[in-house]
């Protein structure tokens, strides 16, 4: 399937992503039918050892779409970044992971979420994870900055998937990783393009 | 468009089980940024090319007058010195 959007239809796209994430970050359960909230993290098999360091409050934040973590471990002293990280819960796990000789980042585009990601980190323990506003078709890392590249239900709202996925492979290292879960279209869609816009973030 | 990216071993490891819309499926997918060492990338390259290469190689670091360790560890110093990429 090869869809090329106007700059007009990827600035819509944008926008309208960011007004359903800015509500999100006050409250996420409610906006969506994907799995949110500790009862997500249980729906997309998150082990409870896994949660343990994350307090109910932080684990209330999360939104995704299944467990990256399931793809292969995240090792200690690894740097991880998180693309399109909300909340931040797996930047959060993956911090934990790598333990206080590796460093997590998560990036977003909505700097509102950004603000409860931030407040999620001071109700945990860890001291080696950071937030970054940013978006996934332009990363403001050096080239092959980390091991591991993680994403939860993101790629599927960047209008420009090619770019993201370049920008991803940039800032991995040689032989580094890339883990995601999301959303792949089963079939071609109809060729309506104005339609499936306005449906993007849903 | 993983490989167009660059991406290396890009597989779709297995579903969900949660799909957000009738035309969706969630899928959990892995790929890696290859390494630079072409030896690591060459499943997919053609091996009689790399064959001539591997025996000329086992041929200089076999041991002979200094042993295989020696030899290595001379390599390691002098690619360190030029600033060979690891």
């Amino acid at each position: 399937m090869n869809r090329t959007f106007s700059e007009e239809d990827r600035r819509r796209i944008s926008e309208g992503i960011r007004e359903k994430y800015r509500r999100v970050a006050s409250d996420p359960e409610g906006h969506f039918r994907y799995p949110t909230g500790s009862a997500g993290l249980e729906r997309l098999k998150y082990p409870e050892e896994q949660l343990r360091i994350l307090p109910e409050e932080v684990r209330a934040s999360f939104c995704g779409v299944g467990n990256p973590f399931s793809l292969g471990p995240v090792q200690p002293g690894e740097t991880v970044l998180d693309v399109g990280c909300g909340g931040g819960v797996d930047t959060l796990l993956a911090a934990a992971a790598v333990g206080p000789e590796g460093s997590a980042v998560g990036v977003d585009a909505v700097p509102e979420i950004l603000d409860r990601a931030r407040r999620n980190i001071d109700a945990t323990a860890l001291r080696n994870v950071r937030f970054e506003q940013a978006s996934a078709e332009s990363l403001p890392f050096s080239d092959g900055s980390f091991d591991v590249v993680l994403s939860n239900g993101v790629l599927n709202l960047a209008p420009d998937k090619p770019a993201a996925l370049k920008e991803i492979f940039r800032v991995l290292k040689p032989g580094g990783r890339f883990l995601l879960a999301d959303q792949v279209l089963a079939d071609g869609v109809a060729g309506d393009g104005a339609g499936g816009i306005d449906t993007w973030a849903q | 468009m993983m490989r167009q990216a660059g991406f290396a071993d890009a597989e779709i490891v297995e579903p969900t089980q949660f799909d957000s819309s009738p035309m969706t499926r969630g899928v959990l997918m892995r790929a890696r940024r290859p390494s630079v060492h072409s030896y690591r990338n060459r499943e997919s390259a053609v091996p009689d090319l790399f064959k001539p290469y591997d025996e000329f190689f086992e041929t200089v670091y076999r041991d002979g007058a200094l042993d295989r360790r020696s030899k290595f560890l001379i390599a390691l110093g002098a690619s360190l010195a030029a600033g060979c990429e690891p």
